[in-house]
């Protein structure tokens, strides 16, 4: 009996709580239900990522394209942008300019937070892309700069192979997929089969808070 | 302008209140008039809910400190760390208020040191005494670690990280010893037990379950510590170490099964006594129903069904740990013990002030921040490790 | 060696007197003496009672094992066998546990529930006054039937094992505490199964204490395989993690060229 009585107990403290969170209208971590969110908004899951041949990813999500032998064109890959929304970017540095890598390239702002994409490479910067629209072709219209890079090659970089580029954004997918689960509090902003696959709102990041982003460009973007 | 200076009143700041007033009060009471005065103890049952559960149950639930630090010290799965410190936390509040639990219980408690000078080796107590006594000075140790990086004191910061990895094994070690030891207590009580909770594997049953219940608790604490400081879920590490539970679950459950086959106790399973319906449902609540939510994907990783079978554990923890130290001994005992008001509010009022504790600390120390400064504390971890291989 | 002393109980022979319960109250200091001494009970005020079943009288008393369960669960090793086989309690090292009163087999210890400051209280066999300075014990000595005889255990047994023998009629065939949880320094004969009178029954051959031993004597090796188990995957799964680290650095090495 005494036995009974203390798990009774135990379970009495907790379903009493759950009728205090109701009641103080909070959201209980394993009770909370909002399931309108995501209908209203384009979704993404891991197959939907676009990556046109000859486009080399890195690490740091920003993308390399070898243009002719000497210039090599950067932006932000499908992934951020999916990830973060309707995002704008900013070049950070100027004509002429050297850059080197991990060096600060470009910002892009979102939710008036700014987030800073870095360099893979080195060289000197030959163009610049000043059509400030909201990305929505990245690897082709909406790209950011043009660097001939040191020694005129892009050597010694995270660049990810192209076989291997699929598998990469899958699994980064799931790591965001984590990510976003572990920021949110409320567990359906996610997409409803958080796990096998599954759809994430468009701009998610952006959905959690500045903090969420910046841990966001801490996480994916150095 | 009372607003201000008065906290908000909530409805559990009202109940933490009563039950502290009641405690407080209980807890005079039992040391100005004694054992026999607020308890329901007697001479034909001296161990009760203090035991039972304070003692018994409170040590099983901190086990999640010692499993969670197992799997990401010495295993090395590093994704599990940001789980390390909260678990590492509740293990050390938990030990802390099972001595003072015990404290309360002891007739003698101003001699509770007595085991540092009077050995006796042959006693299950001592060891359990001993295991306890350097598990807290370990899990000091460890929580010391992250409070001092709060002040800067990186002196002794890195005098303590030096030692960390032999104090993680060593708190594993004892944590093991322990645990199982709790069991070990009940083995000399052969004709005393009901015969389906005696069992010569008691220290086995004991050091599994814990670790099952481990997991479970730090799966139960995430929640709770979601819910009070609004902060996210580490969702998917938490579904992944629910799977251990499943399997150490899985193994008791197929254990005991055996054990009842193997001997002649399966017959007391057909016997329509008070003792068999607990049996049964310590094995439904505690073992049948989390093994089948968590053995299935979808609920496992479904936030709510999750949270569910952590209950479901913990709560067939308990039963499994009360039935064996208060449920079993009853019928040889001849009495009907229930606890007394008073012995039931120092119970509620020591888990009380364990979460007020907890919450005060994460609120002032680093413990939840580990997750953002991650890279932060890898280098840390390099620092220590190098320091070790340094000094030889 | 000193020989082991007993006290032999034998409840054919007891006529209820209540000799022996004044005698161990007074000796032990225990508090008035109630008239009604068949309805008390074993308590911090009486270490020894005689229960009454349909006219056969049963005493309670510490049965002084031979291996005696609450010196080997006892932490601080308050509770001792002394030499001539009386098991004796020093409160000034006892913290209170009551391991004592939750192991012992025959359900003896009693506990001071009242005091602020309380006391395991049971028969001690008269050690500090009488036997231990070759003295019998209180109870023995007030008996005026020879229920309650004191003296050699082997002794004892020998006299038990006669009256068995010159009474066949009379006892029931057999000594409890030759062989209960290992045998007892205190030795009872009845006219009926010792259950019907009371005596915990069905009491293992062996003495207690080999139960928790098996379990204490895995400590050291728990302690030196857990040692060199988690040291070694400690190192193991460093090793692991550092080759992947390396091969992985290998690999984008490579894709760069």
């Amino acid at each position: 009996m005494v036995a009974l009585f203390v798990v009774l107990t135990f379970v009495l403290f907790i379903v009493v709580d759950l009728f205090v969170v109701k009641s103080q209208k909070k959201h209980h971590p394993a009770f909370s239900v909002s399931h309108s969110f995501q209908e209203s908004h384009a979704m993404f899951n891991k197959k939907s990522f676009l990556l046109p041949q000859g486009v080399m990813l890195t690490k740091l999500h920003v993308w390399l394209n070898r243009i002719n032998d000497e210039k090599v064109r950067i932006g932000i890959d499908d992934f951020v942008m999916k990830a973060l929304g309707g995002v704008k970017v900013v070049p950070a540095v100027e004509m002429g300019s050297f850059v080197e890598r991990g060096q600060v390239v470009f910002n892009a702002a979102v939710n008036n937070k700014k987030i800073q994409f870095k360099a893979p490479i080195e060289g000197t910067v030959v163009g610049v892309n000043n059509t400030n629209n909201e990305i929505t072709d990245p690897y082709n219209n909406d790209w950011v700069l043009e660097i001939i890079p040191k020694n005129g090659d892009a050597k010694q970089t995270n660049v990810i192979k192209y076989e291997e580029a699929f598998d990469w954004i899958k699994s980064e997918f799931k790591r965001l997929k984590d990510f976003i689960i572990e920021q949110s509090t409320q567990p359906t902003l996610a997409g409803v089969t958080m796990y096998d696959g599954g759809n994430l709102v468009e701009g998610v990041v952006s959905y959690l808070g500045d903090e969420a982003i910046t841990k966001f460009e801490k996480e994916f973007l150095s | 302008m009372i607003n201000k200076i008065l906290p908000k009143i909530t409805f559990w700041r009202v109940v933490g209140v009563s039950i502290a007033i009641f405690g407080i009060y209980s807890i005079i009471e039992r040391f100005v008039y004694g054992l026999g005065a607020v308890t329901n103890l007697s001479d034909e049952f001296p161990w009760g809910l203090w035991i039972g559960f304070d003692v018994v149950c409170g040590v099983g639930l901190a086990a999640g400190g010692f499993t969670i630090s197992a799997v990401a010290h010495i295993f090395h799965i590093k994704k599990y760390e940001p789980l390390t410190r909260p678990a590492i936390l509740t293990a050390f509040l938990g030990y802390a208020f099972v001595a003072l639990g015990l404290i309360v219980d002891l007739g003698r408690w101003y001699n509770i040191w007595h085991p540092l000078i009077m050995w006796n080796p042959s006693s299950v107590m001592f060891e359990v005494a001993w295991c306890v006594m350097l598990y807290l000075t370990v899990l000091f140790l460890e929580f010391a670690s992250y409070a001092l990086e709060k002040f800067n004191f990186n002196k002794i910061l890195k005098l303590i990280r030096k030692a960390l990895i032999p104090i993680y094994i060593l708190g594993i070690i004892l944590s093991t010893l322990h645990q199982s030891s709790l069991g070990s207590l009940f083995l000399i009580l052969p004709t005393k037990m009901y015969p389906l909770w005696y069992s010569q594997y008691l220290p086995y049953y004991f050091f599994f379950s814990a670790i099952a219940v481990g997991f479970s608790m730090i799966v139960f604490e995430s929640y709770m510590s979601s819910r009070a400081f609004g902060h996210g879920l580490k969702f998917s590490l938490l579904s992944e170490i629910s799977k251990i539970t499943m399997v150490f679950l899985s193994i008791i459950l197929a254990a005991k099964v055996i054990e009842l086959i193997a001997t002649d106790k399966i017959q007391y399973l057909f016997i329509p006594v008070t003792e068999t319906y607990m049996f049964y449902l310590e094995l439904i609540v505690g073992y049948i129903i989390p093994i089948f939510l968590l053995s299935n994907k979808e609920l496992r990783t479904s936030r709510k069904w999750l949270y569910i079978s952590s209950v479901f554990v913990i709560s067939g923890f308990m039963l499994n740990r009360i039935n064996v130290s208060i449920t079993s001994i009853q019928r040889s005992a001849g009495v009907d013990y229930f606890p007394s008001a008073q012995e039931i509010g120092i119970s509620i009022f020591i888990v009380t002030v364990g979460v007020w504790v907890f919450k005060l600390i994460s609120n002032y120390f680093p413990v939840f921040e580990h997750e953002i400064e991650e890279g932060e504390n890898d280098h840390a971890e390099n620092v220590s490790v190098e320091g070790i291989l340094a000094n030889k | 060696m000193k020989s082991k002393k007993g006290i032999l109980f034998d409840s054919v022979l007891c006529v209820g007197c209540g000799a022996c319960y004044e005698a161990c109250k007074t000796e032990n200091d225990l508090g008035e003496i109630p008239e009604d001494y068949f309805k008390q009970r074993l308590s911090d005020k009486n270490f020894s009672v005689i229960e009454d079943y349909d006219g056969i009288y049963a005493r309670k008393l510490c049965m002084h094992c031979a291996e005696p369960t609450c010196v080997s669960v006892c932490p601080v090793y308050a509770i001792e066998k002394k030499e001539n086989g009386a098991v004796v309690y020093d409160a000034d090292k006892c913290m209170g546990c009551r391991y004592c009163m939750q192991a012992c087999p025959h359900n003896i210890p009693r506990y001071e529930w009242a005091s602020n400051n309380p006391r395991i209280r049971k028969c001690t066999m008269c050690y500090e006054n009488r036997t231990s300075k070759g003295l019998p014990t209180a109870c023995a000595e007030a008996c005026p039937a020879e229920a309650t005889l004191y003296g050699d255990l082997d002794e004892l047994k020998v006299i038990a094992r006669k009256r068995i023998e010159e009474n066949p009629d009379s006892y029931y065939p057999e000594i409890y505490g030759l062989d209960e949880a290992g045998g007892t320094n205190v030795l009872i004969l009845a006219s009926v199964p010792f259950e019907q009178l009371g005596y915990a029954p069905n009491l293992p051959k062996e003495g207690l204490p080999k139960l928790t031993k098996e379990a204490l004597d895995k400590i050291p090796g728990v302690v030196t395989f857990g040692g060199l188990f988690l040291g070694g995957m400690y190192w193991l799964t460093k090793r692991k993690n550092e080759i992947a680290k390396e091969k992985l650095v290998k690999e984008l090495d490579n894709n760069d060229k």
